[in-house]
């Protein structure tokens, strides 16, 4: 007995000892002719990506491309280059790829931006919308670009645009001959009940239906738009906030993921002191007049942390601790940090579709553009499983609410006008050097395939997101897409009225965060009392509960404050790392 | 005279005294003594060679690493005396958390003592006393401690920040229950509740086995004596006959005293309401905030500090526990 | 005035049951969270969004089945990317917990002896050093240990930190409680094997381990289940491997990332959970009779 138990003890132990160190994973490659690519499995998932395969597949049919679906991260990509385990192209939600850039690690990818896809003379350059700033930061020292653009995603408050109609928190268009003029030359046609303007019918595209209230025209001054109805002033938007918090709750944003809030921070800011403003914040070249100034300030690097004095900082630090910071008015999994940022957003739509204990109505949502395509096979699915009405994936007109006008704002125009919006990723295609010139060359070609017009409209019309090229979308793409889906894309091209500014790529106007210690972390360090905390709202939240009254009393001028007291103590630091000064 | 006789020996007492006299002189080097001692070496290297690496030469590099001063790497940059020293110190003067940290220290210990110690030692007289149930109630205390405690720690946080408010909305209708892990009025006191709740699960073993060890006869002559069998005979047998326990996870507890950070690690990383801050969680928040190695001088320096404070006051208490403590004597 | 009062008999039986009342109360308090992240695992991820607490109304086993593909983490090392699968996981953990527990009680276990049952010069010179590192709280050294494992190839190895797991090992509560148990087993078994030849080694591992066996065993276990749950320590020195309770604390961790519900992993806890309460459930009287600490005295 005891030398069957000795054998299946040593033996259970071997078989342990085998499994206990794991399994190594090497993309083998069969026969030569595999082309391995990884695609960051986040929001928009990998789908989108067959069809491309099925396009370059058929062109070159001794080639087989395989997908692997990770959300790998940066570190990860560099750790697999340096084990000389890389896959043959990364398509990433991020463009963090400096290091490798400078370790020579990566190929340059100008011959792609001359390649010609779409069987017309266009180059993959002429498609690339902001193809400058692109040249500025996936460059090496000015020269050759190293990384491709591949999704560009907004973040900001989302709504569900029927239930505030329902609610009735939205303005609704006057019944005067100003009004009725503009809806004729946009060629509406409408009818009146009493002081309302009903929907009838329109030559162009818009997103009533007949029968529908008309709403107020949005700051882009047209009607049937993205932005219809929404409050435009601060007042406007107070009263908005009132209602919520009257109904139920007014904001819900992932307790796990606080980082979104610091999204609408960055485009609180933007908005507020402009995009010029915004680019010597992320460059810390020019000029700005500080608050109390009489004339504006000439920055430059050696003492680039004044920059974060800018008035625009301390009214997106007041912007957070009012709207988002009320904890009396925000949803509970605000505080939860347990709380995914799926399961907030299977709150956010239950909320209005199904109200209870723990799902009470909320109206703003902190999420990105890819939040409905992310929900799509987990609560949606659920409650179309679960037979409620009306909220299927695509049945709901979700948007984005634009921020309000706060007085003495730049806006998009410079003037005031318009809206600011901060993307919360910028993602990259990089491809790492490659041996086999072979395999290199069809990665970069395949690479070219996903920036055909045809797969460009196809990921936008399957996922809802958007790529930095020009493309359009056809009727019937269009008409396949979500209502949000089909909001962003006529929110992200009206580009008279809506600047996006986009943090983790501008960052890149100066070499700071990838030669110096500062390293890629955020921007937003503030230094409460001895400790520095990464976050504006932890930053709110460490400040309004701190035992020092000087530092609870005002939480917002000690948080903005904060920031300029950590870089100003680091700022000599990365200084002498970039040997300036 | 007096005679022992022993073994069919004969001898005087003072003839035996002078004997074990001769017997307490050094044993010779002998070929017995040099194997024992072989043998009692060859076991002893290897455990005393890690006390040498993994004890002094650590400790020894934490002492010496104090006086330097280190670049982001590791390197050695030079020698700078008391510096660090004076840094640590000068950071907890300027930083008001140090008084609500110390004194936050302080009530985790005296609740995990008053509370939790007292409640322990009755509940193990009872388990000791083997009530009805005291099986089930055995298996169940040690649950958490056979749980991984980072799994207990999760599902309670979540268990008390989202389910707790729902239970009370649900069953009673009460629909403003707090979160009492965010909520800074309600932080600290779920921080000791939950250490001093989760204390209890080596406890319910261990106290109950000492109780096991007492010999019959002395709570026989306590009842004798005529001692109820209960929480008297609880206090008057039971307890001066497990001192040496008690004085074991005391001494070992208040030595822990300055370095507790108690779940505040596991419910908010760094992020803890300072509220709620322990000696230990600050120095966790101060070396967690440190991503290289040029903050190890000065956290080296500052663990000195605390080590100098505890170690003296560690064993005082430890003499007047065996000094003023009850006798065991059977 | 309260002893007067613990001997009155009335007050006595009162005061009892009450003690008897709240002990059941807290045992109770314990099952109440665990409870909760039973019938969660069971609970349609839509049920829990809208009420975190209820009971499920449609029990599913479902959540089990899709957590368990979730149950895998892939680290990058020096090797390469490595995958670690639910069973790859359970492989390290009994490596970990197997081999810390017998090779930190083994060496503990035979320190014991000798500091109990051998005169030598320095033995009180070794126990007095035991105590002192017992009680004298060491604090801050966590960078110079980060200096010197890293120096002596330990971090990130498995095998040398099973080998180096003992620390000091005549200091502790299990050193004590062996100490305890050895000073109460007769020397004469030892002195009858010596009359008969046996050397020093033979005594020690064929007599008085032996004897010790019911010990060992309830410390090895209790030392295994702790160990079985560490997850610092893969955090801190060993990045290259994940045990379970490493790869559910990534798993939680990233659990967004999958799409995973508090559900799926309240399910993929319990998973990790049942070697762990079976082993405990069967060995459940042997670790809790053998488990006594004795006083600090030195």
């Amino acid at each position: 007995m005891k030398k069957i138990i000795s054998v299946l003890s040593v033996l259970l132990g071997s078989l342990f000892f085998i499994t206990g160190c794991g399994q190594l994973i090497n993309p083998a490659r069969k026969d030569g002719k595999e082309i391995l690519i990884s695609v960051y499995n986040g929001g928009f998932g990998v789908d989108w990506i067959d069809p491309v395969i099925a396009d370059f597949e058929a062109d070159y049919p001794e080639y087989t491309v395989e997908i692997e679906d990770r959300k790998r991260t940066v570190e990860e990509i560099s750790n697999l280059i340096a084990l000389g385990q890389q896959a043959d192209a990364y398509i990433s939600c991020v463009a963090d790829f400096h290091q490798e850039i400078y370790k020579g690690n990566l190929e340059d990818l100008s011959d792609i931006l001359e390649m010609k896809v779409d069987g017309d003379d266009r180059t993959i350059a002429s498609k690339v919308t902001n193809l400058d700033l692109w040249k500025k930061v996936a460059s090496k020292d000015g020269e050759g670009i190293y990384m491709l653009p591949y999704e560009d995603s907004v973040l900001g408050f989302i709504y569900d645009h029927g239930k505030f109609v329902e609610m009735g928190l939205l303005y609704k268009a006057t019944n005067d001959s100003a009004t009725k003029t503009a809806l004729k030359n946009q060629k509406i046609t409408f009818t009146e009940s009493g002081t309302e303007l009903i929907f009838k019918s329109s030559e162009n595209r818009t997103n009533y239906k007949e029968g529908d209230v008309i709403l107020r025209a949005g700051k882009d001054g047209k009607y049937g738009t993205y932005d219809d109805g929404q409050p435009i002033t601060i007042d406007e938007w107070n009263k908005m906030f009132s209602l919520l918090d009257a109904y139920g709750n007014t904001v819900i944003y992932s307790g796990q993921v606080l980082d979104y809030t610091t999204d609408i921070f960055n485009g609180i800011f933007a908005q507020y002191d402009g995009v010029d403003a915004w680019n010597t914040f992320f460059s810390y070249s020019g000029s700005y007049q500080f608050e109390g100034d009489s004339a504006p300030t000439t920055i430059s690097m050696q003492d680039g942390y004044k920059v974060f004095g800018m008035t625009g900082i301390k009214k997106a630090t007041e912007f957070l601790q009012t709207y988002l910071n009320n904890k009396q008015a925000i949803h509970d999994v605000t505080d939860e940090s347990s709380v995914s940022h799926t399961e907030t957003q299977a709150k956010f739509v239950l909320g209005t579709a199904k109200p209870s204990t723990d799902a009470p109505f909320v109206g703003l949502l902190v999420d990105g553009v890819w939040w409905e395509n992310e929900s799509r096979k987990l609560i949606f699915k659920d409650l179309e499983a679960s037979n409620v009405k009306g909220f299927s994936y695509g049945e709901r007109d979700y948007r984005f609410m634009l921020y309000p006008e706060i007085p003495g704002q730049k806006g998009a125009d410079g003037k005031g006008n318009g809206s600011v919006v901060a993307s919360r990723t910028a993602g990259s295609f990089i491809v790492p050097k490659n041996k086999n010139a072979d395999i290199l060359e069809k990665t970069k070609i395949f690479l070219s395939y996903t920036l055909k017009d045809e797969h460009l409209s196809n990921f936008t019309a399957l996922t809802g997101g958007i790529q930095p090229y020009n493309y359009t979308l056809t009727d019937e793409q269009l008409n396949s897409m979500t209502p949000f889906a089909r909001n962003y894309w006529e929110m992200y091209h009206d580009t008279e009225n809506i600047k996006i500014v986009r943090p983790l790529l501008d960052r890149y106007l100066s070499p700071l965060p990838y030669k110096t210690s500062k390293g890629n972390a955020v921007n937003w360090y503030s230094k409460i009392g001895a400790v520095s905390y990464n976050m504006p709202l932890s930053a709110l939240r460490i400040a309004e509960t701190s035992l020092d009254p000087a530092i609870s009393a005002d939480p917002v001028m000690t948080v903005f404050k904060g920031f300029e007291e950590h870089f100003k103590k680091n700022w000599p630091t990365y200084m002498n790392e970039l040997k300036i000064g | 005279m007096n005679m022992i006789i022993e073994n069919d020996k004969t001898e005087t007492l003072t003839e035996r005294s002078a004997g074990l006299k001769i017997q307490k002189k050094r044993p010779k080097l002998t070929k017995k003594v040099l194997i024992k001692y072989g043998f009692v070496w060859s076991i002893l290297a290897y455990p005393v060679l890690l006390f040498l690496v993994f004890f002094v030469y650590v400790n020894f590099n934490s002492i010496i690493m104090a006086f330097q001063e280190r670049s982001f790497t590791g390197e050695v940059i030079g020698w700078v005396g008391l510096k660090n020293f004076g840094d640590f110190i000068k950071n907890i003067a300027d930083s008001p958390l140090l008084s609500i940290s110390l004194k936050n220290s302080f009530i985790l210990y005296l609740a995990g003592l008053l509370i939790g110690m007292t409640f322990q030692i009755i509940f193990s007289y009872f388990l000791f006393r083997k009530f009805w149930g005291s099986t089930v109630v055995r298996f169940i205390v040690m649950l958490p401690a056979i749980i991984s405690e980072f799994i207990v720690c999760l599902v309670f946080k979540k268990f008390v920040e989202g389910a707790l408010p729902t239970m009370f909305e649900t069953l009673f209708g009460w629909k403003s229950f707090p979160n009492l892990i965010s909520d800074t009025n309600y932080t600290f006191g779920t921080v000791v509740f939950y250490s001093v709740w989760m204390s209890f699960t080596t406890s319910l073993v261990m106290y109950p086995n000492a109780m096991n060890q007492i010999p019959d006869e002395v709570l026989e002559s306590g009842r004798i004596d005529g001692i109820q069998m209960g929480l008297q005979e609880l206090f008057y047998m039971v307890l001066p006959q497990i001192f040496p326990t008690i004085t074991t996870f005391l001494i070992t507890g208040f030595s822990s005293l300055l370095t507790s950070t108690g779940p505040l690690v596991a419910f908010f990383m760094i992020n803890a309401p300072q509220q709620a801050f322990t000696m230990g969680y600050y120095y966790y928040v101060e070396v967690a905030g440190s991503q290289s190695q040029i903050l190890y001088p000065y956290l080296a320096a500052g663990g000195l500090l605390m080590t100098a404070i505890m170690a003296p006051l560690t064993f005082l208490l430890k003499w007047a526990l065996e000094r003023f403590g009850p006798s065991q004597d059977h | 005035m309260l002893l007067r009062l613990l001997g009155n008999k009335v007050m006595s039986v009162c005061l009892k049951y009450i003690s008897i009342a709240l002990l059941f109360i807290f045992t109770f308090s314990l099952l109440i969270p665990l409870i909760w992240m039973i019938y969660t695992a069971m609970k349609p991820s839509l049920e829990y969004f809208e009420n975190s607490f209820r009971l499920p109304q449609n029990w599913t086993f479902s959540n089990f089945l899709t957590v368990l593909p979730m149950l895998q983490i892939r680290i990058l090392t020096d090797r390469g990317e490595v995958l670690f699968r639910v069973w790859d996981m359970l492989g390290t953990s009994v490596i970990w917990a197997a081999g810390n527990a017998f090779v930190s009680q083994f060496f503990t276990l035979i320190t014991a002896y000798v500091i109990a049952k051998y005169k030598f010069i320095g033995k009180n010179v070794i126990y007095m050093i035991g105590i002192f590192v017992m009680i004298v709280p060491i604090i801050g050294a966590l960078p110079s240990q980060m200096v010197v494992k890293k120096a002596l190839g330990i971090y990130d190895s498995m095998f040398m930190h099973i080998i180096t797991s003992p620390g000091v090992c005549f200091s502790g509560l299990w050193f004590l409680l062996y100490y305890a148990a050895f000073q109460g087993v007769p020397w004469e078994y030892a002195e009858a094997a010596f009359i008969d030849g046996a050397g020093h080694y033979k005594v020690m591992f064929k007599i008085m381990l032996p004897m010790m066996i019911p010990t060992f065993s309830a410390i090895f276990l209790l030392g295994f289940l702790g160990t079985w749950n560490d997850y610092n320590s893969f955090i801190m020195w060993l990045p290259s491997y994940a045990n379970l309770a490493y790869g559910m604390y990534l798993f939680q961790l990233d659990a967004s990332n999958y799409g995973a519900s508090m559900p799926q992993i309240m399910a993929g806890f319990i998973i990790c959970m049942i070697p762990t309460v079976i082993l405990y459930v069967s060995s459940q009287k042997l670790i809790t009779s053998k488990l006594m600490v004795g006083g600090l005295k030195g």
